[in-house]
């Protein structure tokens, strides 16, 4: 049997079907997961944000156009939540210890402000590397990243919707979501650069 | 890596050593006897003469005459700035993101000589997605579980399914009830009828702007919707689509950026009133009869925020309401009457929508402590005062709500 799309599930869901609104926790339970542990740092918070997006999903469901796509919608307002965690994070001025100290690249002496992706390490990963170090790794580089760098990242690389959507989503001029993604991509590249440094000189 | 003190030239040595924390009582007052004889250290006292010279050596290094620039200096304040700067994409990685993202994110449909490095902004987002999380039965269950229990608590209110947000069952039956009595009865019910389902439409159209300005709230530090506090110097009833300068354009900002439909801004009570699509460029209604509903005038730091789901908030303040017959009439130079009510019901009342997301009819444009949502405090009291003299007030469109409780809206 065909499967429902998501917009579907979600219209029966509004017509007081409980088994359709399972459903769509179910079809994006782990992706949506990923994202938000990758947006605010940590496992417990980003199921706390997770359980909050799905309970926002249902007070907000009368706001869902039934002719847009659920999924960036979806996205959308987990990354809200999301950023309602960090603002909350941030006034309660919470360290993270695994943050790299002053923009993260001490250990880059260089000082370079140019960043050359034929420089950073992307290979496939390696199959002696622990899949839960690398997590960690790149998680830590994503500590380094402000907020709005951070979700325009994620938005990018778990949605990846084009530019005009991305600006419509986060109603913000198209110009605005390019040199915003420009400096995103540049800031990972090069923490993760440098904790991948990190990681080979103390192995 | 270097102090920056380090790059305080050196060869200025006597001082005394306390002057890390400010000059020396004995230094403070060789300064002062250098700076009281102009410079000239032969008008100096010579008790503290040999002091006022090192001083004045150290303020000689000040002047720019004397001091060559180290290239060495250079290249560290230089990788000092670098090093604080946010990283750039090279110029060859920034136009191989853009070609990335516009193939769909496919390196593979890139052009050729992108190709590379495409694939490894692709290679960088793989490792970002990649991860071995997965959500755990539990916490599907236990979100499942707190969505359905809000569900079964709503309905247990009445409230059925979250498109009929605000009606309730009771409003159901009543229109219903009204329906099947209105087809014995004739013209005169079903008019009222019509009327009744006019109000409903309007319950449930405040209903839909209240979730969008609570998401709009949310991405916005609870502000509430806003385009234009200034009005740029003209009344903020002078409606334009070309800019936003009216305090409509300030509602307006729900649809122009995607949180409302034109359709949900429009009472069917108003035949003026416009749906469909916004147009590109457009920043407020075409004009001041096509708007349905009236918003609280958003002028200077007074502006109240939503406080949606907030009960303790200051919720008596009423953000948005059934249109204002007192700025149609004013803007008109009619006559106003305070206590007239919004023509979208025929004068019946008006629904309002008040700052914890809570949707009301009113009987009449004044709440309950008194306060007319059609007028500011001032001019409410300007006509109480004159009231006494047999003299009208008049409302001239500059007017601002007197603070954040003053619910006055327009237009």
């Amino acid at each position: 049997m065909k499967e429902l799309t998501d917009e579907k599930l979600f219209d029966l869901f509004r017509r007081g079907d409980m088994g359709s609104y399972r459903k769509l926790i179910e079809r994006y339970k782990d992706d949506l997961l990923r994202f938000l542990f990758r947006l605010v740092g940590d496992r417990t918070a980003a199921e706390d944000v997770f359980q909050e997006t799905f309970m926002q999903i249902y007070q907000s469901c009368d706001t869902f156009d039934i002719e847009r796509r659920f999924r960036p919608w979806l996205f959308t307002i987990a990354a809200n939540k999301g950023r309602d965690y960090l603002r909350k994070k941030m006034r309660r001025q919470e360290v993270d210890l695994l943050a790299p100290i002053g923009g993260g690249d001490a250990s880059d002496g260089s000082g370079a402000m140019f960043v050359d992706l034929l420089e950073v390490e992307v290979e496939q990963p390696d199959a002696a590397m622990d899949r839960s170090e690398r997590d960690k790794l790149v998680q830590q580089a994503l500590a380094g990243l402000s907020p709005t760098l951070k979700e325009i990242l994620l938005l990018a690389y778990f949605q990846r919707l084009s530019y005009v959507q991305i600006a419509e989503e986060l109603s913000i001029p198209l110009g605005t979501v390019k040199s915003r993604l420009h400096a995103a991509v540049a800031a990972f590249a090069k923490r993760w650069q440098a904790v991948n440094k990190g990681q080979e000189e103390a192995a | 890596m270097s102090d920056p003190t380090d790059f305080l030239p050196h060869g200025v040595s006597g001082l005394s050593e306390d002057s890390s924390l400010g000059l020396s009582a004995a230094d403070s007052a060789a300064l002062d006897a250098l700076l009281e004889a102009d410079m000239q250290l032969d008008r100096v006292a010579e008790s503290i003469r040999a002091r006022a010279q090192r001083i004045g050596a150290l303020l000689g290094l000040l002047d720019a005459n004397h001091i060559t620039c180290d290239a060495a200096l250079v290249d560290v304040t230089l990788q000092r700035i670098a090093r604080h700067a946010e990283p750039m994409l090279s110029a060859d990685d920034a136009e191989a993101l853009d070609a990335w993202a516009l193939s769909g994110y496919e390196a593979s449909a890139t052009p050729t000589s992108l190709h590379d490095r495409a694939s490894r902004h692709q290679r960088l987002a793989e490792i970002v997605r990649e991860s071995d999380i997965v959500a755990t039965p539990l916490l599907v269950e236990r979100t499942f579980q707190a969505v359905a229990s809000q569900v079964a608590a709503n309905r247990a209110q009445g409230i059925i399914t979250p498109t009929s947000r605000g009606w309730r069952i009771s409003d159901l039956i009543s229109v219903a009830a009204m329906v099947l009595i209105g087809v014995s009865i004739l013209w005169p019910t079903m008019s009222y009828v019509s009327q009744k389902g006019r109000q409903f439409g309007c319950k449930s159209n405040l209903g839909s702007v209240a979730s969008a300005m609570g998401l709009y709230a949310g991405n916005h530090r609870d502000s509430l919707p806003v385009a234009t506090a200034g009005f740029g110097g003209a009344p903020w009833w002078d409606v334009s689509p070309a800019k936003p300068q009216a305090n409509s354009a300030n509602l307006f900002t729900l649809a122009r950026t995607g949180y409302s439909k034109l359709r949900d801004l429009a009472c069917s009570g108003n035949p003026n009133a416009v749906v469909g699509e916004v147009k590109q460029g457009t920043y407020d209604w075409p004009d001041l009869d096509s708007i349905s509903y009236s918003y609280q005038i958003m002028a200077g730091e007074q502006r109240p925020n939503w406080c949606g789901g907030q009960k303790a908030a200051p919720v008596s303040i009423v953000l948005l309401a059934d249109r204002s017959p007192v700025v149609l009439r004013a803007v008109r130079k009619q006559v106003i009457d305070p206590m007239e009510n919004s023509p979208n019901h025929g004068g019946t009342g008006q629904y309002a929508l008040f700052a914890d997301g809570s949707v009301s009819w009113m009987t009449t444009p004044e709440r309950p402590d008194g306060d007319n949502i059609w007028l500011p405090r001032a001019i409410e009291a300007m006509i109480q005062q004159a009231a006494k003299f047999h003299q009208s007030g008049r409302l001239e469109g500059f007017e601002i709500p007197v603070d954040a409780r003053d619910s006055f809206v327009g237009p």
